[in-house]
């Protein structure tokens, strides 16, 4: 899929009223909205900086991470294992989240250190298998994680309460969207531009691109550790599904239909996929052809890679370009 | 002391031995041209100077200081800069953002520097804002040779620049060469027999990986007879 | 737009358009007529995802079951009676959106269904923030009525893990009234592995029988000759293998002839797919536990009425989890008979505690410090004759629900 560089300025082009708008519909959905709602936005949220940190390995710096799953499972069990096992107040969260940062701070150091002598696939195959060293673990761990049956535990106050966290979810995207972008926005993100375009001409320019590799995988692995925290708190369960492949393959699904290579688009993904499987799973009861959903959902897919390659925001982009191509914007030449 | 030593210099892609032995001295200030046919090893020589191709054994320093194990980044920083016969920049930045990504320091001076390259190029000022992608072959190498220029470079490493260019851009090319070398020290790698002779002063000749000529360009252009011995002209 | 790309759109939008004309709708529930509000049930299993095949067998099941309760009129106490179903996707935390969906959205008076203990687990708690009674099947995990997971709204008529590996006991004492029996197990090294041997060892131990190897195997592991092969030689009388999925290990155990190193191989009849899986072992078969098959249930004249029904709308014997709705269906029809269509868990919870219902394989009841139904099983032995599709399981007796009470994990 292609690559949009440099395109948090996306953000601000978009028209500060869209922005506006889009505060208020999130601020306002708690008072009028069911529960289920609530929890399905929080989710969107929470899964939205989960697409957010996986792009910045796969959009930015261009490293496939096949086993991205095992950060925001680390921050899922390091909560529910707490939880269950030693109680359950904000200081023991305190301890689970300084806990899933020290894990994510390992393995995305371990990773780094694969990425600098391996190429791209050895990488990405590495890096499935530590997932699946880590769902191995939490599954043979029974005793203290259930397994695949799973750990339920009850959450402190005020997490207890939906509409708190719901809000807490909310400050919790804009403050890891907003690291994120000045992040990418920074030397340091440009820098892991270059060395997904070409990581060569990026070093004889003059960029220890392995550091630039591990700052990134240390950025991403810590916050998608994160949302693995926020994710356990919303649903007060964990099991081993969280770290299984079918959650690396919702970062990547999430990142790409919103568009890689933007953190917006991680944000849009999330959303427009959560809200479409949820879409067709309340048409259920309407008529009976939305009883086989995964077709709708497999063939939104297809529709998604056929007409909008470079995900939702690239379409835009491409419109956009289009469009000021018409108004007589320069032609370039030659 | 010169500016780049070069002695014996052996090195390897993978289990093949490409350069058999290089020496070259190369001093402050001059512009210097390497010769050769096709697959003698000259793109592997600049490759192995910047760090890009390992060296098995032999030395290069610059300045006196070695460069034999360092890796690129490094070498980069020691004010070694390479314009690759691909040209290297990132296609999907603007030019604007190539030159910006070049910089080691951000400070007046090397403000000044993209100033004087976009005076050197104006077409790269014409289309500041525009991702490379979009430039044409000719305009890519400016941008390429430009770039080398941002930072106190003390050598510039030139791989055929005049490849698929066309003759009228060929020869604004040699004229901002010639420009250039005035101010900065040049290793210019050519098969365009003319666009060497018109930028550079002395020339080494590598064929086999070895290098097995060297002197006086204005010479070797009289010396039809060399010519055709070690560049089959 | 180019012409690939019109042919793509083109073939999708055909692809719905069959789907709609030749898909098959579930049968509608709810019937009309009678004074009293509309009873919503919520019934929420995987009708997509790994498990849709045991979903979608409990829906079979679940209407069936009000078919025969109500007869034929679906409605209770006067209430008529309204399913909204909800797919879990398989997922715990869709499961767990979905079912909040159901109480808050749909305000259904009662739950049932899970398929995944996984999908229940994620769930157990909502019940009680919302009050409302769930009847659980499937869903076979221990830890769904232990502490600290379970809460008083829980009830379960299908089996647990537990019971399972008591039957597996029963049989080999039946067999062996006698003791002096050696025993070894061959189970997947996943959860599920664990929560079927762990129990049959304590069961197995405490019978006086002598546990001499436990195997596992990784549940993606195509090869178990290493596992296999230490069976062999520390030729166990029998031998209890537990397996879920592809990659069964049935054909090696054949093909390094166990049997003819004299074990016997003891398991839990699964479910027809699973059990075609078994053919392998051909004539030489084995002995086992079953918790449902067709043919097992003896005088049940509502197994008889479920197997002939299921064939006229269905044309298939039902199978393993049609049971399973049928006898969830079964409980709830009985309670809320009782408490004439109240469903205040007040006065529900109550009711059904210790309740006795009817279900195919016999009557069950909820026990009252942890509402997991007893319930008999099936000592079954596993024949195949030339032409058979799959491995079947022949009645032997009634492993009485008496003599398998699992142990109360709840703390009650």
């Amino acid at each position: 899929m292609g690559n949009i560089t440099s395109r948090f300025p996306n953000l601000i082009t978009i028209p500060k009223l869209l922005w506006l708008l889009a505060g208020i519909v999130i601020l306002i959905i708690p008072p009028i909205s069911t529960t289920a709602t609530i929890t399905m936005v929080s989710r969107i949220m929470i899964f939205a900086v989960y697409a957010m940190a996986y792009d910045i390995l796969r959009g930015y710096i261009g490293i496939i991470h096949l086993g991205f799953a095992l950060f925001i499972g680390g921050g899922t069990y390091f909560v529910a294992i707490l939880f269950a096992n030693v109680g359950i107040s904000i200081p023991i969260l305190l301890l689970a989240i300084v806990g899933t940062t020290i894990y994510s701070i390992i393995w995305a150091l371990i990773v780094g250190k694969i990425a600098a002598k391996s190429g791209l696939l050895a990488t990405a195959m590495i890096t499935m298998a530590f997932a699946e060293i880590m769902r191995n673990m939490m599954e043979r761990w029974r005793t203290v994680t259930n397994g695949l049956d799973g750990l339920t535990f009850r959450v402190p106050a005020p997490f207890d309460n939906r509409t708190f966290m719901y809000y807490a979810c909310f400050v919790f995207l804009l403050l890891m969207a907003f690291a994120l972008y000045k992040f990418t926005t920074s030397p340091t993100g440009r820098v892991w531009q270059a060395v997904r375009e070409n990581e060569q001409r990026a070093v004889f320019l003059g960029y220890d691109t392995n550091r630039a590799r591990t700052i990134a995988l240390l950025v991403s692995g810590v916050v998608a550790g994160l949302a693995g925290v926020m994710f356990a708190l919303l649903n007060r369960f964990a099991n081993t599904d969280v770290l299984a492949m079918q959650m690396t393959y919702n970062a990547m699904l999430y990142s790409l239909v919103g568009g890689s290579g933007s953190l917006f688009g991680s944000i849009i993904g999330s959303a427009v996929v959560v809200l479409f499987q949820n879409f067709l799973l309340d048409l259920r009861g309407v008529h009976f052809i939305f009883e086989r959903w995964l077709i709708f959902f497999g063939s939104l897919y297809i529709l998604v890679v056929i007409f909008m390659p470079k995900g939702i925001m690239g379409f835009v982009e491409t419109i956009r370009e289009r469009w000021k191509h018409k108004k007589g914007g320069k032609i370039y030449e030659s | 002391m010169s500016l780049l030593k070069v002695e014996n210099l052996v090195s390897y892609i993978g289990l093949f031995t490409i350069l058999h032995g290089i020496n070259m001295e190369i001093q402050a200030g001059e512009a210097v041209g390497i010769l050769g046919r096709n697959g003698a090893g000259k793109t592997t020589f600049l490759r192995t100077v910047m760090g890009l191709v390992k060296t098995r054994s032999g030395v290069i320093e610059l300045d006196g200081q070695s460069l034999v194990g360092k890796p690129p980044h490094k070498i980069s920083q020691m004010g070694i800069a390479l314009c690759p016969e691909d040209y290297g920049v990132f296609d999907e930045l603007s030019i604007s953002e190539n030159l910006a990504l070049a910089k080691h320091k951000d400070d007046t001076a090397t403000q000044d520097r993209i100033t004087y390259v976009l005076d050197l190029f104006p077409d790269l000022k014409l289309a500041y804002k525009r991702p490379a992608r979009t430039l044409s072959g000719g305009q890519r190498q400016m941008l390429s040779v430009g770039r080398s220029l941002v930072n106190e470079t003390q050598l510039i490493l030139i791989d055929e620049p005049s490849k698929g260019l066309a003759p009228i851009v060929i020869e604004k090319m040699a004229l901002a060469l010639k420009e250039i070398s005035k101010k900065s020290t040049i290793l210019l790698v050519e098969q365009n027999f003319n666009m060497a002779l018109a930028v550079t002063d002395r020339y080494y000749i590598i064929d086999e990986g070895r290098t097995v000529h060297n002197g006086i360009m204005q010479e070797l252009a009289n010396d039809k007879e060399l010519q055709h011995r070690h560049l089959g002209l | 737009m180019s012409l690939k790309k019109c042919i793509v759109l083109f073939l999708t939008l055909s692809m719905f358009a069959v789907m709609a004309a030749c898909g098959e709708s579930a049968p509608a529930g709810g019937g009309s007529g009678g004074e009293g509000s509309p009873l919503r049930i919520g019934a929420i299993t995987s009708l997509s995802g790994a498990l849709q095949s045991y979903g979608e067998d409990f829906q079979r099941g679940f209407y069936l079951g009000l078919e025969y309760m109500t007869n034929n009129t679906f409605t209770v106490a006067g209430r008529p009676i309204e399913i909204i179903w909800e797919d879990t996707t398989n997922t715990p935390d869709v499961a767990r959106e979905r079912t909040l969906s159901l109480l808050e959205r749909d305000r259904v008076e009662l739950v049932t269904g899970f398929a995944s203990s996984g999908d229940a687990m994620a769930s157990l708690a909502l019940f009680e923030e919302f009050r409302t009674v769930a009847v659980i099947d499937p869903a076979a995990a221990d830890a769904i009525i232990a502490a600290p997971n379970w809460n008083e709204y829980i009830f379960r008529t299908g089996r647990t893990s537990g019971q399972d590996a008591l039957a597996m006991v029963s049989v080999l004492q039946n067999l062996h009234p006698e003791g002096g029996v050696t025993v070894a197990t061959l189970a997947p090294d996943s959860t599920f592995g664990f929560a079927m041997v762990d129990p049959f060892i304590a069961a197995a131990e405490a019978a006086g029988f002598d546990v001499l190897l436990t195997e596992f195997i990784p549940p993606d592991a195509t090869d178990a000759s290493p596992q296999l092969l230490r069976l062999r030689s520390a030729a166990p009388q029998y031998l209890y293998t537990i397996w879920a999925g592809p990659n069964s290990p049935w054909i090696q155990i054949d093909e390094l002839d166990l049997q003819g190193a004299g074990v016997t191989l003891i398991t839990g009849a699964p479910e027809r797919d699973a059990l075609a899986a078994m053919i392998p072992l051909g004539q030489m078969g084995g002995i086992g536990f079953c918790v449902y098959y067709y043919t097992l249930p003896q005088n049940q004249h509502l197994n008889d009425w479920m197997v002939r029904r299921h064939f006229e709308e269905h044309n298939m014997a039902p199978d393993l989890f049609t049971s399973g709705g049928f006898a969830a269906a079964s409980a709830i029809i009985t309670a809320l008979e009782i408490t004439g269509g109240v469903t205040d868990p007040d006065v529900l919870i109550p009711t059904m505690r210790g309740m006795e219902f009817n279900t195919p394989t016999g009557m069950r009841y909820f026990r009252y410090e942890d509402h997991q139904a007893m319930q008999d099983l099936f000592e079954i032995d596993f024949t195949w004759q030339e032409g058979d599709e799959y491995m079947v399981p022949s009645f032997r007796r009634v492993i009485g629900r008496d003599e398998i009470v699992p142990p109360i994990l709840n703390g009650r």
